[in-house]
């Protein structure tokens, strides 16, 4: 299923997200489950997929997140949140190709929520293309 | 002019802004710039006392523009509406500290995740400090989350400034905040 309106999100314990500009951003916080959680933003048009569901399957953001294998975001702007630290040397360039911009994809880990804050239709739309490493395993 | 009752707390709620001379005339005061009046010691036994209604901001000296003759004012001013900028006044300082604080440990932990990124940090070291800086959103009331935008909006002064962003700095909960706030 895939999600365009703002307010709408994801959640599974693997999610890939790509766009044209993944930031870090803020401070960590501390998740339901006491771990700490490190948040990212996602400018300029972007969008996320989960890659493997969380188990137990249930949501923990926000009530109206969808947790099943395949569902999609993809909008203006979104935020998200995981366990795993965010580092430039895993962003992996191309694949979400727009006009000259090659794009970037960054693979979440461990409890990762993603959502929508601004929808996509004030924004460049950004074809997805399935060269991303993270969509074809 | 009929000498109004000035003694009279009636007559000052009903007219609080009014500029009174040495002979005890009464002008209007321009709401608009004061939001006070000056009043001269010979009336200030008349001016009413309850600090419901007025208080005493000032003593200022200085001579009557008609007579030229020296005599003491006294500022004085509805107590409602200074009591209102008073407490407008602790609350954008409340913000403002808290915004400071809240930026100060983000300027911090950047600091921390600069040098995690440029290797001059380990892991190890970089986990601690995450602990240490890491946040649980408070929650705010949507009359609060809007006066503090109003306050920090203007002063930030980025088109750009997202709920998030904004959440950052008064450590809120961006949905909170995106709620409260219009779009």
């Amino acid at each position: 299923m895939k999600l365009v309106n703002p307010g709408d999100s994801i959640e599974g314990e693997r999610v890939v997200a790509y766009g044209r500009k993944i930031l870090a951003s803020g401070l960590p916080t501390r998740g339901k489950n006491g771990r700490l959680r490190f948040q990212i933003d996602i400018k300029r048009t972007g969008g996320g997929r989960i890659l493997k569901e969380s188990q137990p399957k249930v949501t923990l953001y926000s009530r109206i997140s969808r947790l099943d294998e395949g569902d999609e975001l993809w909008g203006g702007m979104l935020e998200g949140s995981c366990e795993k630290k965010f580092h430039p040397d895993d962003i992996h360039v191309g694949g979400a190709r727009s006009g000259t911009h090659p794009g970037q994809s960054w693979t979440m880990e461990g409890s990762c929520f993603l959502r929508i804050t601004k929808n996509w239709q004030m924004q460049a739309a950004l074809p997805v293309s399935p060269s991303i490493p993270a969509l074809q395993a | 002019m009929k000498k109004p009752n000035r003694g009279s707390v009636s007559h000052w709620a009903k007219n609080p802004i009014h500029h009174w001379n040495a002979h005890g005339n009464a002008k209007d005061f321009p709401r608009d710039v004061w939001d006070t009046a000056l009043v001269p010691d010979s009336s200030v036994d008349r001016v009413p006392t309850d600090s419901a209604t007025h208080v005493a901001l000032e003593v200022v000296h200085g001579a009557d523009d008609e007579s030229g003759f020296e005599s003491t004012y006294y500022r004085i001013g509805e107590a409602g509406v200074i009591l209102g900028n008073v407490n407008s006044l602790g609350e954008e300082r409340e913000v403002l500290c808290s915004a400071v604080k809240n930026l100060w440990r983000v300027y911090r932990y950047n600091q921390h995740y600069i040098g995690f990124l440029g290797g001059g940090l380990t892991e190890e070291d970089f986990n601690a400090a995450a602990e240490e800086y890491a946040v649980s959103p408070l929650p705010m009331s949507v009359e609060r989350i809007r006066r503090a935008a109003e306050i920090l909006g203007p002063l930030i002064q980025d088109a750009e400034l997202t709920p998030k962003e904004l959440a950052m700095v008064l450590n809120a909960d961006p949905e909170q905040l995106e709620l409260a706030l219009p779009s």
